[in-house]
Parts: structure tokens; C-alpha cells; sequence
């Protein structure tokens, strides 16, 4: 039946992986936030050109799962481009979950700066400011605190989503407990184990998430 | 509960987790140290036999999740395959890259060339054959069919006509229904991903699975699972590890297989299968089955 010891020993010897998983999120955040920011930009002036192509890229990677695009990546490109090949794992998983994740940040973040009153950006206008500083020191400021919880809610999702990397070999908290179920049998103790682990550090997360909200809360 | 206790709590927990992190993370070195060591062991082989230029390492994808031929235990990666593979590299003179990777991956480390071999008990298959070339067969695995311990009227295929087998369509016994089933007509066959034969089995999901005789009881104890085995094994599957067709491994190939040769003949195929499988399973004839 269920067994305690095994468990408990799991459930301390999981987090000895949370950096591995931090480290892809974070990667993945930064790459997947600084692209959304562009391409929520693009869209939101509707730049000729680019704005086509970004509606191209965000319907592809919002419209097929995650998984097909990782495998053809890193399993199936490989073969025609040495590039790739000579690729880590951790930066294949990284460059497909920021890709993939930045089409979802976007249009949260386009939403963001649609909820930014039209007559700002006209009271901007007749004060001699261009697009782009209406856009820094107007648009933005309110457009983050709009964009934070939704934007959190992406990061989770993406830190959840870099638990496929195993399947490019990625040893990652999920790679983990899956390695100890397979091998012990103990499918209960080591899913129950896994989640809780990720229950707690995402939840943390979250509470960061809380801080930077009350944070912005107090201005403007 | 009030709120600095509950504070207190969540804070503790805190600690202890990011404690474990760390003491993880130094551990983890060590272990990587052991690693290097026994890699300057294997090195150190190497240069003994061929001190003039080192020769490319072989990188074998496994599971590291199949027991007992490449699994972890103690965060070590060891089994048959493992010891096998370690001794292709002591006696080729080439370093052994173990790459752990989930199943799903496995096969496509090897077509996207990142790994030359795959080893976790692979079948040969027909399908399998089109695109890979193996090396000479260093195992055999009977399959029998497996059934909850209370089934009583189950001894072979026919008698499970109309019922609900789980199985792994790419593996051996995917190319055994086929042949017995082509037309999908006799057995409910549910496909096998990523979750485990035993437990669906176990639960009552499934009515059959096939198992490995050779192992059969290593895993089933291993999972308490109340599942037994029955009547003469339907299929026996050949061991070996592929690499990728047309990829330019022809030579590679030729080498593992002389010392895989040699292996078997000075007796060390059949130590290393008799100390992790408890049998000798690399000679077909040497397996008799019994109950």
C-alpha cells in the first residue's frame, strides 16, 4: 500500500530539481516576455509588414500543441540543420517554450494596452510627445499593472510546461519523479510527491506575484 | 489557526525546501565527481589501449527507467544494458556518453543523430528494421500473457477474444497482434503511452498485457501488483541496440558487434545478464520457463 517512508524521502529529495526547473522558466520568461513585448507592440501600432507576420506566428504556436512543435525542433530539424543538432537540450527547451509562451504574453499584453484610455494618448499627442515616449511614459506604467495577473498566469503555465523536458532529456523535477516512479512502481507516492513540490513552488511564485501587485497598487 | 502561526508555518516550510535544494545541489556534485571519475577510469582504459589518438565516444540514449537493464537507483544509472555498454567502451577504447531520456525521446535522439545507440531491452522489429540497423542480438525475452491473479480461464490468445489487452504498439508485441489480429476484429487493443502495463492491468482498466518472462517477477514484486502469468509465451523477442540507417555508423557498428562477439564468447555476455536479470537470457535455448 501507500508507503510513508518512500514518500517522505521523495518529497525531500525533489527539490534538490527546483533549480534545474527555475533555471528553464526563468530563461524561458525573460526570452518569452522581451518577444511579447515587441510583438505586442507591432500589433498594437499594426506596423505594416510585421503586424501580418506576427499574426502568422502567434496563430501557429497558440494553435498546435506544445509538444509537436518541441519534437519537431529539437528531434525532427535536427536532421537538416547541424545548428540544431549541436544543441543543448535545456537551450531547445528554452528558445520553443519562449517562442511558444511569448504568442500567449502577447496578447495579454496588447489586451493591457488596449485598456489604456484613447484620450490619453491624444491629451499625449497635444502635449508634442511621439508614439513612442506616449507609449513609455503613458501607456506602459498603466499597462503593467493591467498586464501583471494575466501575464502570471502565463508563467505559470510555462513554468508547468517545461515539465516535458524529459522528453528531450532534461533530468527536471517532473523528469525526476518520473524516472523514481518508473523504477520503484510507486506511481501514488511519486505523482502525489511531484505535485505537492510544484504546488509549493508556484505558490510562492504567486506570492511574489501578490508583492509586485501591492507594489503598483499605490501609484497612479 | 492565527496568523504569525500560520506564517511561521509557510516560512519553515520555506526553509526546509530551499535547505533540501542546496544539500541537493552539493550532492549532486558529487555524484557528477564520482561520474568524472569513473570516466578518467574508463579514459584512463582508453589511453592504455590506444595511446596514439583517442577515438570519438559512443553516446547511448536510454531510458533509465527499465528495470533491470537501464534504470536509477541512488540517482545512479545501472542494469544489464548499462554494464554492457561500459564494457563495449573499456574494450573498443571509447568513452561510453549515457544519455537519459524519456521513451518518446529515445528513438528520436537517434534520428536526429544526438545519440549513435539506444539501449533499454529494444526489440527488433520489422518496422523497426526499415530504418535502423542493430547490432547482433545480445538478449532474448519470451513474452506470456499476464492476467489478474483471480482470471481463471485464461491460458492463451484465443481465450481472450473479446476482451481488452494493453500493449505498446510500436514494441514487440504490437508486431505480435498484428499478426495474430490484423484486422483489429478479436481484441480490444488499447495503446500504451507514457503510463504503465502493470498498474492499468492491476486496477482492472485492462483484462491482458504481455510481460517479459526473464523479469516478471523482479517488476512485479517490485510493484506489489496481484498479476500473474500464463501459459507457453506467445512470442520471444531478440534484444538489440539500433542505430540509424544510412548515417554513416557502418564501421561503428562492426566494432561494437566484434566485441559483442567476443562478449559472448569469453563468457562475460552471460556474467552480466545472470548478475542483473538472474538468468542467462542471452542464449535462446538457455531459458526454460516454468511457474
Amino acid at each position: 500500500m501507500f508507503e510513508l517512508d518512500f514518500f517522505i524521502d521523495l518529497l525531500f529529495s525533489l527539490p534538490k530539481f527546483i533549480p534545474v526547473t527555475l533555471k528553464l522558466a526563468f530563461l524561458s520568461l525573460m526570452l518569452s516576455l522581451s518577444l511579447a513585448i515587441v510583438l505586442a507592440v507591432i500589433r498594437h501600432y499594426e506596423v505594416p509588414v510585421l503586424n501580418t507576420l506576427t499574426k502568422v506566428y502567434i496563430s501557429f504556436f497558440r494553435s498546435t500543441p506544445f509538444i509537436s512543435q518541441l519534437f519537431l525542433f529539437y528531434f525532427g530539424l535536427a536532421r537538416y540543420v547541424t545548428f540544431i543538432r549541436d544543441m543543448s537540450s535545456t537551450f531547445a527547451l528554452v528558445l520553443i517554450l519562449g517562442l511558444n509562451t511569448a504568442s500567449f504574453m502577447c496578447e495579454t499584453i496588447r489586451g493591457a494596452l488596449l485598456s489604456v484610455d484613447k484620450g490619453q494618448v491624444e491629451a499625449g499627442h497635444s502635449l508634442g510627445m511621439t508614439n513612442l515616449q506616449i507609449m513609455w511614459h503613458v501607456i506602459l506604467p498603466q499597462a503593467v499593472k493591467v498586464a501583471i495577473p494575466p501575464l502570471s498566469n502565463n508563467f505559470i503555465n510555462l513554468t508547468k510546461n517545461t515539465a516535458m523536458g524529459f522528453t528531450v532529456g532534461i533530468i527536471d523535477l517532473m523528469g525526476k519523479a518520473k524516472l523514481e516512479a518508473a523504477n520503484s512502481f510507486r506511481f501514488t507516492e511519486s505523482y502525489l510527491a511531484v505535485l505537492i513540490v510544484y504546488w509549493v513552488m508556484i505558490a510562492a511564485m504567486t506570492k511574489v506575484q501578490s508583492i509586485i501587485e501591492e507594489k503598483l497598487k499605490n501609484k497612479y | 489557526m492565527n496568523k504569525t502561526l500560520k506564517r511561521a508555518l509557510s516560512l519553515m516550510f520555506v526553509v526546509v525546501m530551499m535547505a533540501s535544494m542546496f544539500a541537493g545541489c552539493s550532492a549532486k556534485e558529487e555524484t557528477t565527481t564520482a561520474a568524472t571519475a569513473a570516466t578518467e577510469a574508463t579514459t584512463a582504459a582508453t589511453e592504455a589501449t590506444t595511446a596514439a589518438e583517442p577515438k570519438d565516444p559512443i553516446i547511448v540514449a536510454c531510458g533509465g527507467d527499465w528495470l533491470p537493464y537501464a534504470f536509477m537507483e541512488d540517482d545512479k544509472l545501472q542494469g544489464f544494458d548499462i554494464d554492457v555498454w561500459t564494457e563495449i567502451g573499456v574494450r573498443t577504447g571509447r568513452e561510453i556518453k549515457f544519455e537519459i531520456i524519456d521513451m518518446n525521446g529515445m528513438f528520436g535522439m537517434i534520428d536526429a543523430d544526438k545519440a549513435d545507440f539506444a539501449a533499454r531491452q529494444i526489440t527488433v522489429t520489422e518496422a523497426r528494421k526499415e530504418k535502423y540497423d542493430f547490432t547482433d542480438i545480445y538478449a532474448y525475452s519470451p513474452y506470456r500473457i499476464t492476467v489478474r491473479n483471480e482470471v481463471e480461464d485464461v491460458t492463451c490468445m484465443d481465450d481472450l477474444i473479446g476482451k481488452k489487452m494493453i500493449y505498446n504498439p510500436t514494441s514487440s508485441s504490437g508486431q505480435y497482434l498484428d499478426s495474430y489480429d490484423p484486422d483489429q476484429t478479436k481484441i480490444e487493443r488499447i495503446t500504451l503511452d507514457g503510463g504503465s502495463a502493470w498498474e492499468e492491468l492491476h486496477l482492472g482498466r485492462v483484462d491482458a498485457t504481455f510481460t517479459n518472462y526473464n523479469i516478471f517477477e523482479m517488476q512485479r514484486a517490485k510493484g506489489d501488483y496481484e498479476v500473474k502469468q500464463v501459459g507457453d509465451p506467445v512470442f520471444c523477442e531478440e534484444n538489440a541496440y539500433p542505430c540509424l540507417k544510412n548515417s554513416g555508423r557502418e564501421e561503428l557498428l562492426e566494432e561494437v558487434n566484434a566485441v559483442l562477439k567476443e562478449m559472448r564468447a569469453d563468457g562475460t555476455l552471460s556474467e552480466l545478464s545472470i548478475k542483473w536479470v538472474g538468468a542467462d537470457v542471452t542464449d535462446k535455448d538457455n531459458i526454460k520457463i516454468e511457474d
